[in-house]
């Protein structure tokens, strides 16, 4: 709309206005509003479009639903990770209590006039224990496996994301520090390890401290 | 110190309450009871007779933290000895500890040797202030 269309319009509002024509009024003013509007829509129309045409080129549209896809998935592989280490930290702990009793049972043995019989029977049970206590270590094997794939998925999500903010011209940013007082658990991976002390730099501190 | 000791483990999990407890156990520390966060173990602390606390800090419900505040400003637990045993290892929180009135702090995972060496050296302690 040039100006000399827009001042012509104004004119013909004016005189609708000064002669109390107000359903002109109304209808002329929301004619104005839209006329203004619609390069602006359009153009959004038009950037949308050539994001979704450009998500397709680069078939990010189909693998973004696939990761979303095998999030949940994702999910419940992590829960089954923390059953399988809790179920095989509850196998050792009983295996090493169980071969405690037996190791002092041995020291009994020792102290006494040793029944020797007694004896091979103890040591017996306790190799059966180490034997069980090997075997309950598969859980390191079972749950590397489940958190690789969990490990691959995160990177693909990594990927699409990482493409997708390239298309929409968002700027990577650095990762958020945690905020004050959030406890930030284990040690884990390359981004905790400059920050976080070991039991010596512990040790050092609390005793810089007076403890 | 006596073997008789009364220990009072606070962790919200089960195997690492275990884990503590044969540790203790395996230096002679045969009398245990368990908590599972702060909010679980202020009333066995007040029921009395608690000598030694060992904590864990990032518990749901009450965090050791606010559990070692809480002792240390009820006059009846004030002087109690308590270990921090934890996966928090930012300095910040390590000091944080020791202004709060930790009495030592083990960062998760730990070996039986850290564990008797910081319970002697609290024990220690405790028997010069005696």
């Amino acid at each position: 709309m040039n100006h000399a269309e827009l001042a012509q319009r104004l004119e013909r509002l004016h005189l609708a206005a000064s002669t109390q024509r107000w359903t002109e009024v109304e209808r002329g003013m929301q004619e104005l509003e839209e006329a203004r509007c619609r390069p602006f829509a359009q153009a959004v129309r038009r950037m949308a479009m050539d994001l979704q045409a450009e998500m397709q080129a680069l078939q990010l549209d189909s693998r973004l639903a696939r990761v979303a896809a095998e999030i949940p998935d994702a999910r419940s592989r992590l829960d089954a990770v923390i059953q399988l280490t809790e179920d095989a930290a509850t196998q050792t702990l009983d295996l090493v209590e169980d071969s405690r009793s037996y190791v002092l049972r041995l020291q009994e043995l020792a102290e006494q006039d040793a029944d020797w019989r007694e004896v091979g029977e103890v040591a017996a049970a306790l190799r059966r224990n180490l034997t069980d206590l090997s075997a309950a270590q598969a859980y390191q094997d079972l749950s590397g496996q489940i958190i690789r794939r969990v490990i691959g998925l995160v990177g693909s999500m990594e990927q699409t994301l990482t493409e997708l903010m390239e298309l929409a011209g968002i700027e990577p940013v650095e990762a958020p520090a945690a905020a004050e007082g959030e406890l930030m658990g284990p040690v884990a991976g390359r981004a905790d390890k400059h920050k976080a002390a070991s039991q010596a730099d512990a040790d050092d501190l609390l005793s810089d401290l007076g403890l | 110190m006596d073997k008789n000791t009364k220990f009072l483990v606070v962790d919200d999990f089960p195997t690492m309450r275990r884990i503590v407890k044969n540790l203790l156990a395996d230096l002679g520390y045969n009398n245990t009871v368990e908590a599972d966060d702060g909010n679980t173990a202020l009333p066995i602390l007040k029921a009395g007779g608690i000598q030694f606390v060992v904590t864990d800090w990032n518990m749901p419900g009450m965090t050791g933290i606010e559990l070692l505040k809480a002792i240390r400003s009820d006059p009846a637990t004030a002087s109690l000895p308590v270990l921090m045993v934890t996966a928090e290892a930012n300095k910040e929180q390590i000091v944080e500890a020791a202004q709060a009135g930790v009495s030592g702090y083990i960062i998760k995972p730990f070996t039986a040797e850290t564990l008797k060496e910081k319970l002697d050296r609290i024990i220690q302690r405790l028997q010069a202030a005696a």
